[in-house]
């Protein structure tokens, strides 16, 4: 197995040479520390192109590592540390190989190279104000996820005792007499568990504790990583590798706890912040919706324009394009959030979970009152002081926000000025794209 | 046979010592010395990777951990000692328990000696080096990412 994946370890001796070129930064005056960064922007890339022009392909088909790989160098650009960029890197590594991985050590392995990163990162990224609240949400997430590997590890050497292999495609193949004549899977019922620990970090309920306060502890350019990429790489192995060789009961009631919690939760909420972590499990609760009703292209796409609304959220500084934002995620029509969100219902009525699309539908309603909080709030508080820029203040209330003078971006006007005017084309025009199933299925 | 026997008295006598003596330093020396011993006698029993993974966590981390501990921090070695009343002489039931058991397990079949099959090492160097290899090279990234996050975060902390 090792001579297989030779080629995709070799990405580690890169690794090495980036950190040795980083390194002399500090010694040779004419390495700039920006060309280190350009370079490991590039790499994940690079990486990722060499499976294409390796292959025999005609036809170019994208799949999900090339997105995580895009994903990974664009989100690398809001961050200024070297060190958080080598981070970046490692947890890229730890992408890519979950992507691939068909065995449960590499699934575990990869899974902790991520969360590792993450806490690490987490408690990098402090500003002056809130170094405590960063320092405690690592924690909490640094231990609540230890325990989680523990669980995945204890039903995952269950599974390695009755079946006495760890290969996601030959564990399927045990069965035992159950009632009736009629042969049950042996491994299901522990499966299910290890796929607990996946639904941890992904943020679903009722292991979604660690979610409001990590939103609330850290700074916005780690956030923009952590709603997006950990998500994608997830469902991808989880569409890739797991669902197809792992068999598992459903995941209906995390999808419905989810979207209840979610969105039930979140009127109490003072911070923004917190307001969009409850608003990521509501979405969370959807996505696993999708994946119950075996709609994964709908799961995609959602998650698609999830991330998206997440990229302009967390870099946004005008505060009437924020509620646009908010708008989208909350699924009203013109904008490209309604279409996923129907086309994740429609996936769910066609399988015949009514009663879920009808909580569903409910969450959604109800969720549609703090997102048209926030618009009320951002239009109507010119009265007051005329504010056009949102401030990262970490978990305080959204009246104190707007009393801030704007900070220091991390990118010049021109850069925030084109990506977000690409996203809002995206969100405009997208449902031009996204309409055609509705069009074909009525 | 009476080496072997040997051996695991010297686990009772050791752990007698270990908080018999007055010495804090003494005390860890005698550590070391158990953990070595059961070292021994977990290979004499024929589970070499358990014996292996004892040494290498208990001597190499644990003793060595303890070391620091009384290098770096000054132990009041008597005040210590006014704690201690006397609860190393439970082990001597156990002296007695073991010496009496002895003679009822003590026939011409059972022979405990050194046979060096070595099947754990076998298996688990198949497992390690061959079956999952790559994996070993990923954790190599996690060991990685633990070290280098380690660092700096100590780093940050101090700017």
């Amino acid at each position: 197995m090792l001579w297989y994946s030779l080629i995709e370890l070799d990405f580690l001796i890169s690794l090495i040479i980036v950190i040795v070129y980083g390194l002399f930064s500090l010694r040779c005056k004419n390495i700039n520390l920006t060309d280190v960064y350009f370079i490991s922007r590039l790499l994940p890339i690079t990486f990722i192109i060499g499976f294409y022009v390796e292959s025999c392909n005609t036809v170019f088909y994208p799949s999900i590592d090339l997105l995580v790989a895009i994903l990974t160098s664009i989100v690398m650009g809001s961050f200024r540390n070297f060190e958080s960029i080598l981070l970046l890197l490692l947890a890229f590594v730890g992408n890519i190989f979950m992507l691939h991985s068909i065995d449960f050590m590499t699934f575990f392995i990869t899974l902790e190279a991520q969360n590792f990163c993450f806490f690490v990162l987490c408690a990098l990224m402090s500003s002056k104000i809130s170094s405590s609240f960063n320092v405690e949400a690592s924690i909490k997430f640094f231990v609540l996820s230890a325990f989680t590997s523990g669980v995945l590890l204890y039903w995952f050497s269950h599974i390695y005792l009755i079946t006495g292999c760890t290969t996601f495609s030959l564990i399927n193949n045990f069965f035992s007499i159950g009632e009736a004549g009629t042969y049950v899977n042996s491994t299901s019922f522990f499966s299910y568990f290890v796929l607990c620990a996946l639904l941890f970090k992904l943020g679903a309920a009722p292991l979604h504790l660690w979610v409001t306060h990590i939103y609330s502890g850290v700074k916005r350019n780690l956030l923009l990583y952590i709603s997006t990429i950990p998500k994608l790489s997830l469902f991808g192995f989880w569409f890739n590798n797991f669902q197809t060789t792992v068999s598992y009961s459903s995941v209906l009631l995390f999808s419905l706890f989810s979207l209840i919690l979610g969105s039930f939760s979140a009127y109490n909420q003072p911070a923004l912040r917190s307001l969009f972590a409850y608003s990521t499990i509501n979405e969370m609760g959807l996505m696993l919706l999708a994946v119950e009703s075996a709609g994964f292209h709908a799961l995609f796409q959602h998650l698609g324009l999830y991330i998206i609304s997440q990229f302009l959220l967390w870099n946004l500084h005008d505060k009437n394009l924020f509620s646009i934002v908010a708008l989208t995620l909350a699924g009203l029509p013109p904008l490209a959030g309604f279409f996923g969100k129907a086309f994740i219902f429609w996936h769910a009525s066609t399988v015949g979970l009514f009663t879920t699309l009808l909580v569903a539908l409910i969450c959604t309603v109800v969720s549609l009152v703090y997102y048209l909080r926030i618009i009320r709030l951002f239009y109507n508080a010119s009265s007051a002081i005329s504010l056009r820029f949102l401030h990262y203040t970490g978990a305080c209330s959204i009246r104190r926000s707007m009393i801030i003078q704007p900070t220091n971006t991390i990118y010049s006007m021109e850069t925030r000025v084109a990506l977000t005017s690409l996203c809002v084309v995206l969100l405009f025009f997208l449902p031009i794209f996204v309409i055609k199933p509705f069009v074909c299925f009525a | 046979m009476y080496l072997e026997h040997s051996f695991i008295a010297l686990l009772a006598f050791l752990s007698f010592t270990i908080s018999w003596t007055r010495n804090v330093f003494m005390s860890l020396m005698y550590s070391i010395l158990l953990y070595i011993n059961s070292f021994v006698v977990l290979l004499s029993l024929g589970f070499e990777f358990l014996a292996i993974i004892n040494v290498l966590v208990y001597v190499g981390a644990l003793a060595v951990l303890f070391l620091f501990v009384i290098m770096l921090l000054e132990i009041p070695s008597t005040e210590l000692r006014a704690y201690y009343r006397g609860y190393s002489a439970l082990i001597i039931p156990f002296f007695g328990i073991y010496y009496y058991a002895r003679s009822f397990w003590l026939s011409n079949s059972t022979i405990l000696t050194f046979i060096p099959t070595l099947e754990s090492i076998n298996s688990v160097g198949y497992a390690f080096y061959i079956v999952y290899a790559d994996v070993l090279v990923l954790n190599s990234l996690i060991l990685t990412i633990a070290l280098f996050g380690a660092l700096v975060l100590a780093h940050s902390q101090s700017n």
